[in-house]
């Protein structure tokens, strides 16, 4: 019974934070915080561009 | 759909502050499918951490498919109902089919996995197509996998990601590559330069494009790549009689070609299963244009092409593909039996020429800002044939004839009447009041016929709208470019006011 209550507060929890995610745009926030330092990093990469 | 949607956008990122609220039913649907869609990221994510974590590091396209959420909600922006479930099935359909093959690519990867005995094994049984050349021809094939090699480092990033070529453009442009040419083979000639290609597969067949930039960019992706190469050579005129045997020995020496290079003997059952498949995906295709066709055109919006083009080029023959195409034609069913029209629509128009991958989402906003519905796209409207699999030989002339009406071949190839005369009448078979007529700056052919159109549309008193966009390329015409075209045309011509203000003028330069 405790195992069950705990999964099913486990699975509450989880629910809500995605509703939160999703309804508040937060993964798409947090890939634009990614994009500059990735940026930089692929800027940063040495290229070979003898053809 | 509330009428101040820009008012939901940070300004210059067009990132929603908040996802769209399109009444509880639909939008709890659309959160499962955004749960769906990231259970298929994180699952791929995990499949092989250390590997896809260095080809995120590696590949400067790879940030383009982090962004796929956001991609997701901007071709889903303003749907409802069978609509919106239709476009969120294909969409997933196709996350899932296109991380399969980044895992597929990246585990045989070289640059990823240098002197890998493992990879050169996989290497062996990778068949490189050009992105053009449909995957039916290699589907004799069953143990090997064929990769569309420019499909996901280009064509796709192009899309979901309206940055994505600009780098590539540029190093093409540096190396002294002219700038005037359609900007998709610029981006892959920047993609050789930059030496982003995935180093994969055994053999690669290319195909044929009479434009100044694909005969630019041809030798500069050959040295690069540096595969035994095949060149599948497609007639130009294709709707002529007298070229279907040339066709056909042209399929036959690349299939003979792919014997030689994978050691493989062609499987003709396997072949003859994948063109079943695929007679069965164009009759739902068929199913979806019918319906289009009704007062009530359930099946609209950027999601529409693009789930074609990758149905015809990619998943053409593939059985899981046909069976998300008769769930979403059952939803679209639905719908239209029931004779619910839960969007408004002012006019009806036929969308034609290529469309622009840096604004991918434009079929969306010309419905939310203007009333503008696409029940029929060029783009979506390629392939009409089905293949006869009662011989060996009439199968080759039907795959043959697949091949000719791909996508970028069936109306821009086969002289200009092919686009041209198709355009009246598919106003007249989708009963169509207006033409939204894209006019691609950078490409030649069809701008040698624009005067063609106009004179058409004038002569027919069908009211067409030109929007200039430069294909993939957001620094010469940006997406605001493209709206106030359509804006300028509406207010003027058309004298109308919008169904949604907010959404007629809007920063979004630096929205992906």
């Amino acid at each position: 019974m405790k195992i069950l209550k705990a999964s099913l507060a486990v699975m509450i929890f989880l629910f809500l934070m995605a509703a939160a995610i999703y309804w508040f745009n937060l993964d798409t926030r947090l890939v634009k915080a990614l994009e500059k330092p990735l940026m930089r990093h692929y800027d940063n990469l040495p290229r070979d561009h003898r053809l | 759909m509330k009428k101040a949607a820009a008012e939901n956008m940070e300004a210059g990122t067009a990132i929603y502050r908040h996802r769209e609220w399109r009444g509880f039913r639909d939008t709890a649907y659309d959160f499962g499918k955004w749960a769906q869609l990231w259970a298929i990221l994180i699952r791929w994510a995990l499949s092989h951490p250390v590997q896809n974590v260095r080809a995120v590091l590696r590949y400067r396209w790879m940030f383009s498919y982090l962004t796929v959420p956001s991609f997701f909600d901007r071709l889903c922006a303003g749907q409802r109902s069978a609509g919106l479930r239709a476009a969120r099935c294909n969409l997933n359909h196709m996350a899932g089919s296109v991380t399969d093959t980044l895992t597929t690519i990246f585990s045989a990867d070289l640059h990823l996995h240098p002197e890998s005995r493992k990879a050169k094994e996989k290497n062996r049984k990778i068949i490189c197509l050009d992105e053009l050349v449909p995957t039916l021809v290699a589907k004799g094939f069953p143990d090997c996998e064929a990769v569309l090699l420019q499909m996901y480092p280009m064509f796709l990033p192009s899309l979901i990601n309206q940055h994505s070529p600009v780098h590539y453009i540029s190093q093409a442009e540096l190396y002294g590559l002219p700038a005037d040419v359609c900007p998709l083979p610029s981006f892959e000639a920047g993609l050789a330069i930059e030496d982003d290609y995935p180093k994969i597969g055994c053999c690669m067949i290319t195909s044929n494009m009479p434009c100044d930039g694909s005969i630019m960019t041809s030798m500069i992706q050959d040295r690069r790549i540096g595969l035994p190469t095949r060149p599948l050579n497609v007639p130009l005129r294709w709707k002529r009689e007298e070229v279907q045997d040339y066709a056909v020995a042209e399929i036959l020496s690349a299939i003979e070609f792919m014997e030689e290079r994978t050691g493989e003997k062609c499987d003709w059952d396997a072949l003859k299963d994948a063109c079943e498949i695929w007679n069965e995906q164009q009759l739902s295709k068929f199913e979806k244009w019918e319906m289009n066709r009704t007062a009530i055109p359930p099946h609209t919006g950027a999601s529409v092409w693009l789930y074609r083009v990758f149905e015809h080029q990619v998943a053409c023959g593939d059985r899981r593909t046909l069976e998300n195409s008769r769930k979403v034609n059952a939803i679209l069913r639905k719908q239209v039996a029931a004779g619910r029209c839960p969007k408004t629509i002012r006019h009806r128009a036929v969308i034609w020429s290529t469309p622009a991958n840096n604004y991918a989402n434009f079929n969306n906003w010309l419905l939310d800002c203007w009333g503008i519905e696409s029940v029929c796209e060029m783009f979506d409207i390629h392939g009409t044939g089905l293949i006869d699999t009662s011989t060996r030989e009439s199968m080759l002339y039907g795959i043959a004839d697949m091949v000719e009406t791909s996508t970028m071949r069936a109306h821009t190839k086969g002289g200009y009447e092919v686009m041209l005369f198709d355009l009246w009448e598919k106003v007249r078979e989708y009963q169509a009041d207006m033409i939204i007529l894209y006019d691609q700056i950078s490409c030649k052919g069809v701008g040698a016929i624009s005067g063609l159109f106009e004179e058409g549309a004038r002569w027919r008193g069908i009211p067409m709208c030109r929007v200039r966009q430069d294909l993939l390329d957001p620094t010469s015409i940006s997406r605001r470019d493209m709206r106030n075209d359509v804006n300028i045309f509406m207010q003027t011509v058309m004298n109308e006011t919008p169904v949604d203000p907010s959404l007629v003028d809007f920063d979004d330069d630096e929205s992906w």
